[in-house]
């Protein structure tokens, strides 16, 4: 289990966590959901530990930071390196050796070509890989879905339903909110730096219902559409 | 940089071109092959302003005749004090030759988008190698014939000199920050971190270095002794970039360590106070990131 206890994380004098508490047990895939600059990337990387925060994040024995792999919502890849030598790369960084990749390739990526000139999918796909090779305990994904085909979505859905079987701790961030709904066991609202609602699978649409009816109405009639 | 401290921006202008005269004369009067370096400092800054990306935006932003004005002027602005200074030192032709070389290259980009993958011995220890020997290895080619060429008239300095720009480049390597990301994601220790990447670091430099410390070894045994000492010091300038990078890193260096790298560079000695100074500077300043 790992708790997050009374989050908080300003840039400069913007606060943009104002005190996140919440929990994540084993077994379970957890979504947050919130509109843009609601603070969701601001809180996965303090929860992964790429920024520094002030507050308490409690890992459960024998987990730490080295148990996270950490999707960002953007991967970046080093330019003039391969798929191949990224994976590499990711794994010598975790100790761990690497068998046969290409048999184990999931997204069947061409791994011999240049990273940085993939597409916005594929660097996602490569950057999940890598993640997965990792054998991580601890799986943080900003927006997994964006940008990914609908086949790859689909295997990355059931990847993440294994991962759970497997006992790990998923938390997913996602502006496709069909694609939480399918996966998740809890969803977190995440609005102005605070979590605002948490709902089990049978509330989801509440959340759902919160934010369309958040002020819909008033900002479609500003629009003055004609 | 110096406005960080409070300064006109003009002193940058005044402190550089002395900063750099005075430099430059040191450099001819303590080193032979200094003539060498100079143009191949002189055109490796033009390189890196001829990148695909940079220019396109130039090329939207402008008319087709102003863009090649402004990459002639450029072009000609950075290798002037280069030039100038060849000119200073009686070195006419190689002065003209950079001018010329440097003019060329304003109408073409460096830099293109290309899929070849180069294979490279580095694989199993990404990343600074692999990318910088792919960004590179027309430099190290140029290198190792230049050393054949020192060998075949029989001229030492210039032996020493393609040795010594091979450790400089390796160096340079160094230079690039990567994204917080790549140092986080590693698991092992900080001494652990830093131990590998100077393994690594210092394995690879001297697997590039082996053709020409074995050319000149055998070619010029009598200097066998300067050889040796020149592959440590090389070897050790890498040691220094890597440690460098790491006691500053997010950041680029700032002025006052660039200066003590600079320093270093010149004076090798002094390197037993800045790696050390640098390695306990990164072990600290990657608590934060580790």
């Amino acid at each position: 289990m790992i708790e997050i206890k009374d989050l908080h994380k300003s840039y400069g004098k913007k606060e943009v966590l104002k005190g996140i508490n919440l929990s994540f047990e084993r077994g379970k895939v957890n979504g947050i959901v919130g509109e843009n600059g609601a603070g969701k990337t601001t809180l996965f990387r303090s929860f992964a530990g790429l920024e520094s925060y002030d507050g308490l994040i409690a890992f459960e024995e024998g987990l730490s930071k080295d148990s996270i792999g950490f999707l960002p919502t953007t991967p970046y890849m080093l330019s003039k390196i391969t798929g191949l030598e990224y994976l590499q790369l990711l794994c010598k960084a975790r100790n761990i050796k690497i068998g046969n990749i290409e048999e184990q390739n999931p997204f069947e990526l061409p791994l011999n070509e240049f990273a940085d000139q993939y597409s916005t999918g594929m660097k996602k796909k490569l950057a999940l890989t890598a993640i997965f090779f990792q054998k991580n305990e601890v799986f943080l994904f900003d927006e997994p879905f964006n940008g990914l085909d609908l086949q790859s979505n689909m295997l990355l859905k059931d990847i993440i339903l294994k991962l759970r079987s497997l006992n790990k701790i998923i938390i997913v961030s996602s502006h496709i909110f069909s694609a939480l709904g399918e996966i998740c066991d809890q969803m977190h609202h995440l609005k102005g730096g605070l979590i605002i609602d948490s709902a089990f699978k049978s509330d989801f649409s509440r959340i759902e219902n919160n934010m369309r009816n958040d002020d819909f109405r008033k900002r479609i009639d500003r629009l003055n559409l004609a | 940089m110096l406005s960080d401290f409070g300064l006109n921006p003009w002193l940058t202008y005044i402190f550089g071109a002395i900063f750099f005269v005075v430099f430059s004369k040191m450099l001819f009067i303590k080193f032979t092959w200094a003539r060498y370096l100079f143009p191949v400092m002189a055109l490796f800054f033009v390189f890196n302003i001829g990148t695909l990306e940079r220019n396109d935006f130039l090329k939207n932003s402008f008319t087709k005749n102003k863009y090649q004005q402004i990459r002639l002027l450029e072009n000609g602005l950075i290798v002037l004090p280069f030039v100038l200074f060849e000119f200073f030192e009686h070195d006419f032709l190689l002065g003209v030759l950079t001018l010329l070389v440097a003019i060329l290259l304003s109408f073409f980009n460096t830099k293109h988008q290309s899929g070849f993958v180069l294979p490279t011995p580095f694989f199993k220890n990404p990343f600074e190698f692999i990318i910088g020997f792919r960004k590179s290895y027309f430099l190290f080619l140029g290198l190792y014939v230049l050393t054949y060429i020192s060998i075949s008239v029989g001229n030492f300095n210039l032996g020493v000199f393609a040795l010594v720009v091979l450790f400089l480049i390796c160096m340079a390597y160094y230079t690039f920050m990567e994204p917080l990301f790549y140092v986080w994601v590693n698991s092992f220790s900080i001494f652990n971190f830093l131990k590998n990447k100077i393994t690594v670091g210092l394995a690879y430099s001297f697997l590039l270095s082996l053709p020409v410390l074995i050319a000149l070894l055998i070619a010029f045994s009598e200097n066998w002794h300067i050889v040796l000492i020149l592959e440590i010091v090389g070897l050790a300038y890498v040691l220094m970039g890597l440690v460098a990078k790491y006691a500053y890193y997010p950041s680029e260096l700032t002025l006052i360590p660039a200066i003590m790298v600079a320093f270093s560079i010149f004076a090798p000695p002094l390197m037993l106070a800045t790696i050390p100074y640098f390695y306990f500077k990164s072990k600290n300043n990657l608590l934060l990131y580790k």
